[in-house]
């Protein structure tokens, strides 16, 4: 394939086409740490936000980028993309709004030498032969198979590096259909082939029973007759304006968006995004563009771009394994009031200091008056404790709203709310599904008879307890520690059946019980309001400028510098401007660092007890329930007040 | 039966006073939050204005023929000091930023500077800061618009108007600011 070089080529596209010109490249599938020096650089030349750089540069799939459009910082943005190790090219606007002709095959004819496909009216429509350079897109109309790794992290996660020929099994369960395209040729020729319209009895001798093998047989039959194919699945995943399958909307949309997505794809291999170099000399494989890897889809960095900082492989760990977790600090009853909200037990002690009240003005518990009296201040109160619960709801869901979401890079100290994704802070794992969770709550019930039938009863509640976690968004991870949160996140619960087999736990070994269990998942999105603040992880201040001043004790050069009498000596004053100037120099290293550098950024409670501490799966689900809490304690509570106190009215005036 | 009626309305009395004295407080805080999101935009933009002088001092060395980009960043940062209104300061801030964009933009054109590390580490420094300042620009305006909506909805309006409060000002940025920055390469 005559493929040019990225440079080159986009200078002949440019004075070929006058249209608006774009970046097209291939984003990391994770972006490496030490990206945002260069992330900060992109963004100053290009006049797009970081954030959004952020995004766009890690993910699957073609991606583009319409920076500012002077010709200079188009340029200096295409470098700066290459020197990350990328491979990205620029073309003009125009090259990707052509609408490209894609008939439908409906048969094939296959020879030793060349594929050709076949329209209704049996028009041969693409030939394939030695001399083709393929491009070949795998999609999934029904949205089954493609949908779940856009939306889901886990299923993104495990379907990292598996090769266009996994990917295919994996479409194959669905509605696949591809785009097979012819790259060297002016304007490219391509056909649709739908898996449900295409006639596979045509493939002969090379069919199989099964319609989802015979689909992956013809793809590797297409390119191995080509002289090279570079191949693609990961239509659905990318990014790419407009190109983005709305699988809700059926099959037309999806192959519209398809067709844009290969209008891309084209446009990016002709402008020469995977670089040439020798087919190898085996014929197994389809991807005859050897700097291709697995999926045909991303291309090798050039030696420059292996030089460069950055590294592609997404199995470098983003960080070393979390620590094992610590024992769980609380448990049953007791773990149950370690955390719950102040207003409990507050309502526990009134109860209690009513009971009192009566008992020592009545003297006896079984004086008439006395279940009436305790009736009456019991529900007085009860609905007082109500309605102050639904106030503190109703500040905590207006504090909620008055609030503006931060981002973590440069959320200030103070009150800060936040949404992201939980990530570990500790190896921890529900004890049942044994998922990687941030926290989890597990309810053991036994079944039990009574006079009314049978019943769960709670037996214990086990809780990960207060264990700090990570919540990350797409500028950088914080610490939150939960201890005194009000957790109204119910991200994920699972009912676990007890039974009758040696492979269950043995806490299930018995039909008469059942566990719930609770958690939120590494990785899920959940909204965090708290008070911003940091925490010290290395020394004190104290501590580093003690031995700031042991080093400079110990440097008769740097000590000299405070002799402003040049007596060979450091008398009391000079001391005091040395060590003075040492505390500045300090105070002066942590602000540039933004925070000391033995300091971490950290979300906990606040010290007013009155500040909420809140986590949630998202704001919306906490408003709601929150304004729930509010609409129906706020009302229901005045009613009960004020039904105890016509009560002890009725009671005492009569 | 008087009693219950007596009851009923002192319960809507308390709860109508009590949801006024927290839409109050709601607004008292919203107000204090948008003085604390200036404030905090204030922090960062200190910090850039500190670093402004060293990264003129880095470039100096190596930008013989980009004196007008290095006057406009020097220039940028004068007019801040001679800012008086809030409206100024944003301005001067603005100017700041675009004349960095150009310098950085410009920057390209000089293999040696960008491979020094004073000025790698300023460069990095001052993206971050500018980074930290879009945000919380962003945020100090999600606070101003939340209080320009509340002090105008039903029913916190009543409340807004007893305590006197007006609509706050959006940061935007200047229209010459949205235009394409103008760079000249002086090749030498």
């Amino acid at each position: 394939m005559p493929t040019p070089d990225p440079k080159t080529s986009s200078e002949t596209f440019k004075k070929a086409d006058s249209g608006q010109p774009i970046l097209l490249f291939f984003p990391f599938e994770n972006l490496p740490e030490n990206a945002n020096d260069l992330l900060g650089s992109l963004s100053q030349i290009s006049g797009i936000q970081a954030g959004d750089l952020r995004y766009r540069l890690a993910g699957r799939g073609l991606t583009r980028l319409s920076p500012d459009p002077a010709p200079e910082k188009i340029s200096h943005c295409l470098r700066q993309i290459q020197d990350m190790g990328l491979a990205a090219v620029q073309v003009p606007e125009t090259a990707v709004t052509r609408r490209l002709r894609l008939p439908t095959a409906r048969k094939v004819s296959i020879a030793d030498s060349a594929v050709v496909f076949f329209d209704r009216q049996d028009n041969a429509v693409l030939t394939i032969d030695k001399k083709t350079d393929l491009l070949v897109i795998a999609a999934d109309l029904s949205g089954k198979a493609v949908e779940k790794p856009v939306l889901s992290p886990f299923m993104e996660a495990r379907s990292a590096g598996r090769d266009f020929d996994q990917a295919l099994k994996r479409i194959s369960a669905a509605a696949p259909a591809a785009v097979i395209c012819k790259i060297n040729q002016d304007p490219p020729a391509g056909v649709f082939v739908d898996h449900t319209r295409f006639s596979y009895p045509s493939m002969q001798n090379h069919m199989d029973l099964s319609a989802a093998v015979n689909f992956r047989n013809l793809m590797a039959i297409v390119t191995k007759r080509a002289g090279s194919a570079v191949t693609d699945h990961f239509f659905g995943a990318a990014r790419l304006l407009g190109a983005v399958p709305d699988y809700q909307s059926g099959q037309k949309e999806i192959q519209a968006a398809l067709n844009r997505y290969t209008r891309y794809m084209v446009a990016a291999a002709r402008a020469g995004i995977f670089r040439q170099t020798e087919k190898p000399a085996d014929d197994a494989g389809f991807a005859a563009i050897p700097g291709l890897t697995g999926s045909g889809q991303t291309a090798q960095p050039s030696e420059n771009q292996q030089a460069s900082s950055f590294s592609r492989d997404s199995s470098t760990p983003r960080e070393s394994k979390p620590k094992p977790p610590p024992e769980p600090d609380s448990s049953g009853i007791k773990g149950y009031f370690a955390n719950a909200p102040h207003e409990f037990i507050m309502g526990g002690v009134f109860v209690v200091m009513a009971v009192l009240w009566c008992f020592f003005n009545l003297q006896r518990f079984d004086h008439p008056v006395f279940w009436n009296t305790f009736a009456g201040i019991g529900l007085v109160t009860a609905g007082l404790g109500l309605f102050s619960y639904s106030l503190v709801m109703l500040h905590y869901k207006r504090m909620i709203e008055n609030t503006p979401t931060s981002r973590v890079r440069s959320v200030a100290m103070g009150t800060a709310e936040l949404e992201g994704r939980a990530r570990r802070y500790y190896d921890l794992r529900s004890p049942h599904s044994k998922t990687k969770c941030v926290y989890y709550w597990c309810t053991y019930l036994r079944r039990v008879r009574t006079s009314k039938g049978n019943k769960w009863r709670v037996e214990k509640i086990a809780r990960s307890g207060a264990l700090p976690f990570y919540l990350e968004d797409d500028t950088g991870r914080i610490l939150v520690r939960p201890r005194g949160a009000l957790m109204l996140a119910d991200k994920s619960r699972q009912e676990f059946w007890g039974g009758q087999g040696m492979w269950l736990a043995p806490d299930l070994r018995d039909r008469g019980t059942k566990i719930i269990e609770t958690l939120i998942a590494e990785g899920a999105r959940i909204y965090v309001l708290g008070a911003a603040g940091t925490e010290r992880t290395g020394p004190a201040f104290r501590q580093r400028l003690i031995a700031r001043l042991r080093e400079l004790k110990s440097d008769p050069d740097a000590l000299g510098q405070y002799d402003t009498n040049n007596d060979g000596r450091i008398d009391e004053h000079e001391w005091e401007a040395a060590r003075t100037d040492m505390e500045t120099r300090l105070h002066a290293e942590s602000l540039a660092g933004g925070t000391g550098p033995g300091e971490r950024p950290v979300i906990k409670k606040h010290k007013l007890a009155m500040m909420p501490f809140i986590i949630a799966d998202s704001e919306s689900a906490i408003v709601r329930k929150l304004a729930l809490r509010t609409w129906l304690l706020l009302p229901g509570g005045l009613a009960v007040a004020g039904f105890g106190l016509q009560l002890l009215l009725r009671l005492y005036s009569g | 039966m008087t009693t219950i009626i007596l009851l009923i309305f002192l319960g809507v009395i308390v709860a109508l006073v009590v949801y006024l004295v927290v839409i109050f407080n709601g607004l008292v805080r919203l107000k204090h939050n948008i003085d604390r999101a200036w404030s905090n935009i204030d922090v960062l933009l200190k910090q850039r204005y500190d670093e402004l002088p060293k990264l003129v001092r880095v470039c100096e060395g190596y930008m013989q023929h980009e004196r007008a980009v290095l006057e406009n960043v020097t220039r940028a940062r004068a007019q801040l000091d001679n800012a008086g209104s809030g409206g100024e300061v944003i301005e001067a801030n603005n100017a700041i930023s675009q004349a960095l964009r150009s310098l950085f933009a410009v920057v390209e054109n000089y293999p040696d500077l960008k491979a020094d590390q004073a000025f790698r580490q300023l460069q990095s420094r001052i993206s971050q800061l500018e980074d930290q300042i879009a945000d919380r620009r962003e945020l100090y305006n999600d606070s101003v618009n939340l209080f320009n909506i509340r002090i105008e909805q039903f029913p916190d309006v009543f409340v807004a108007n007893m305590m006197k409060l007006a609509p706050r000002q959006l940061w935007q940025i200047e229209p010459d600011h949205r235009r394409d920055v103008n760079i000249s390469f002086n090749m030498a």
